[in-house]
């Protein structure tokens, strides 16, 4: 039954195609151009004696790590270090042509209702954070963990006065900004309406950060 | 860099069938599904197997098909078909591709879509309940 199976033959098909016109080959080319680069390292080694060659690390975990703090952007000028759905409204009403502030409507009915659900923040729904923690472009939707390896944000950006910290890394104004997790869950959970995805989720609260 | 360029060159036919049978046939969902199968028929198919390890490893199916339906829907897995198997088609060279294909151009007037109606709705894997109670005969 499984063997006269339309989808199943197909697969086996393209899987039996393969292997027979192209597996052996595909194998064996991979291999010589692999040695190939073993020879192309060496030359490369021997051209550039002095130079520090870096290791490719791509696939490999790498971590940055830091504090989540505000900063001082400029003189008299302090930012906080979280933002809030309260704050991007008024942001809107303030700049109201700025696409960066533009939101659906349901959002601002969930805003005047304070419906946040499990997520709000004393009353206020946080959404992005900013922390010290050196990132660099690439680092976009990496993870945000705290002490304890809890997911508390993903990275999606750089703070403007800390755009040049690729070339230098000042503590004082580098900042990463990450969207917090509370968010990420209060729009699946109580904006787009999709519990069912939370629902799989193991959701930690009060972990005293 | 000769020898190089000149393995990438005789590499890239078999690279390209590698791509469009990982990438597109296998980027259907129904398809990476049943080829998951094969570990399962081969083990029917071997000589001496005990009637409880073919049983247990049906068991497994059971719950493979459940993780598997949990997310799946079919009316998108179709749409990808018809695209997948129509770009494997149209950019893989004749010589290069399963002779099954054949099957659409003899049976379906070189019609994708009306041979995806028929894997679709003829397939046992398509539907979680006909999954189960296949699994459940052995």
């Amino acid at each position: 039954m499984i063997l006269n199976d339309p989808a199943y033959m197909l697969a086996d098909a393209f899987v039996a195609n393969f292997t027979n016109k192209a597996s052996a080959d595909f194998n064996s080319l991979n291999s010589g151009i692999n040695l190939l680069q073993r020879n192309y390292m060496k030359a490369q080694m021997e051209m550039q004696s002095g130079r520090k060659l870096y290791p490719d690390a791509n696939l490999s975990l790498r971590l940055a790590y830091g504090n989540v703090k505000g900063y001082k952007a400029r003189d008299g000028v302090q930012f906080n270090y979280y933002t809030t759905l309260e704050g991007l409204i008024e942001k809107h009403a303030a700049d109201p042509r700025n696409e960066d502030f533009f939101y659906p409507a349901k959002l601002g009915q969930l805003c005047d209702k304070k419906d946040y659900g499990r997520y709000g923040m004393n009353g206020e729904m946080p959404i992005a954070f900013v922390a010290d923690n050196h990132t660099t472009g690439g680092n976009s939707g990496s993870p945000v963990l705290n002490g304890k390896g809890e997911l508390i944000g993903i990275n999606f950006d750089r703070c403007w006065e800390g755009t040049m910290s690729d070339i230098m890394f000042d503590d004082a104004v580098c900042r990463n900004i990450s969207v917090d997790i509370r968010y990420v869950l209060f729009i699946i959970d109580k904006f787009a309406g999709a519990k069912n995805l939370v629902d799989e989720m193991s959701i930690v609260s009060d972990s005293g950060n | 860099m000769n020898d190089f360029e000149h393995l990438y060159k005789e590499l890239s036919p078999f690279s390209k069938l590698n791509d469009f049978t990982s990438e597109a046939a296998m980027g259907v969902e129904l398809l990476s599904y049943v080829n998951g199968l094969h570990s399962f028929v081969a083990l029917c198919q071997r000589d001496s197997v005990a009637d409880s390890t073919i049983a247990k490893s049906a068991l497994k199916q059971i719950e493979n098909a459940k993780g598997f339906f949990k997310n799946y829907y079919l009316p998108a897995d179709k749409k990808t078909f018809i695209a997948m198997i129509s770009l494997f088609r149209r950019n893989v060279p004749d010589s290069m591709q399963p002779l099954y294909l054949k099957t659409i151009d003899q049976k379906y007037g070189g019609d994708v879509a009306k041979y995806a109606d028929f894997v679709y709705s003829k397939s046992y894997f398509a539907s979680q309940g006909n999954v189960e109670t296949l699994f459940t005969k052995f």
